[in-house]
């Protein structure tokens, strides 16, 4: 959000300020769009989960067998590299799985991972069209679109970002860009973004799932293999935008996250109250 | 947002409301115990939940079983007979039925 809050009633007029002192509120999620923001938590978690058990029955990345251990798969090594780097690790039973113990459904579960992946992936393309569905209600849908000033603002963002924590050190002043817009340049290019991945993530999906009834589907891709290879990093996508998400969320405070759950902020931008008076 | 809304792609500013302090932090109190509540009861009943709906995929494909469906599908005089004979293929395989 923009850079200056009001304090309660400045910029109302006069005929809507009511005898009693009030908490300025604005709104900012349809409900819609809250369903399917916290639907996602466990639909990801059992994508990723589910998916990575899938992955360890068919490894994409290997590479030629070790002559002595004849692991081929390069999720192991990392799992050997961990096991033998990380402090607390060293006696660990099986190296080789533990990236699979640690970020997936478990060993020996792929006919339940399989079952787990679909029945999360029709939630989530459910879950996806009420999304739009939110966004349509609500017109929030307006908020994600990208601007022409939307590359220089990327670069403000970045810039305070990279100085905030100086900032902080310093005991200096490291104001927040000014925007009139629901998102910044950044969270607007995440935002809309994220939608798009999971569309790729679906049609890569059903590419994989349905081979021969979607090989044109296969084909745009780059074939079965390489749609495997464009899921699988999908998938990454979504970790490396949710992980910052959260860590952002809680950075600016419990309005943020209230707002997604009341749909409502009383964070209100000054700019807010006086276009709402026109 | 302080621009007006320019046509059909231009960002609107949200509605705001002046609310009673009561007003909101109780409302705020409902949403998030109803919030916290409904995660409880989903975590709950996951695991009694998970084994009824997990067969999706199997009763969505029977649902889209057609005689008109996607998969290629061959008239029989389009039928050839097989080029390697289950019989002949096994061995290959290092497969060796009992008396073969």
């Amino acid at each position: 959000m923009g850079c200056s809050t009001t304090p309660r009633k400045e910029g109302i007029s006069t005929s809507t300020i009511p005898e009693q002192p009030g908490v300025l509120v604005v709104k900012r999620h349809h409900l819609l769009v809250r369903w399917s923001h916290w639907l996602n938590v466990p639909i990801l978690l059992g994508l990723s989960l589910s998916g990575i058990s899938i992955y360890w029955s068919s490894p994409i990345y290997q590479h030629t067998p070790d002559p002595l251990t004849g692991n081929f798969d390069v999720a192991a090594d990392i799992g050997i590299w961990i096991c033998a780097h990380v402090p607390g690790l060293h006696h660990y039973n099986s190296p080789p799985d533990w990236i699979y113990s640690h970020m997936s459904l478990g060993p020996g579960m792929l006919a339940p991972a399989l079952r787990i992946h679909w029945l999360c992936a029709y939630s989530f393309m459910l879950n996806g069209a009420m999304y739009v569905a939110g966004l349509i209600a609500g017109g929030g849908w307006r908020g994600l679109l990208p601007r022409r000033t939307d590359l220089p603002d990327a670069f403000r963002m970045i810039r305070y970002y990279m100085g905030f924590p100086l900032a902080k050190l310093g005991r200096r002043q490291w104001p927040h860009p000014c925007f009139n817009t629901k998102y910044n340049a950044l969270q607007r290019a995440a935002y809309f973004s994220v939608p798009l991945a999971g569309c790729l993530s679906v049609a890569t999906g059903w590419a994989i799932h349905k081979p021969m009834q979607f090989h044109s589907l296969a084909a745009i891709f780059g074939g079965f293999d390489a749609a495997r290879v464009w899921h699988f990093w999908l998938m990454w996508v979504f970790i490396l935008f949710v992980v910052p998400h959260v860590i952002l969320v809680f950075a600016d405070g419990w309005d943020t996250f209230r707002g997604m759950i009341t749909g409502w902020s009383s964070r209100v931008n000054r700019s807010e109250v006086t276009t709402n008076e026109q | 947002m302080n621009n007006k809304p320019r046509g059909l792609f231009g960002e609107r500013p949200p509605p705001t409301f002046e609310v009673d302090p009561k007003v909101w932090r109780r409302r705020t109190r409902r949403d998030v115990v109803l919030f916290g509540t409904g995660t409880v009861a989903a975590l709950a009943s996951a695991r009694s939940f998970l084994p009824n709906v997990n067969r999706i995929d199997d009763e969505v494909a029977e649902t889209l079983y057609s005689p008109r469906r996607t998969v290629p599908t061959y008239a029989k005089s389009q039928i050839t007979p097989l080029k390697i004979t289950t019989t002949e293929l096994l061995p290959i395989l290092g497969i060796f039925p009992d008396g073969v």
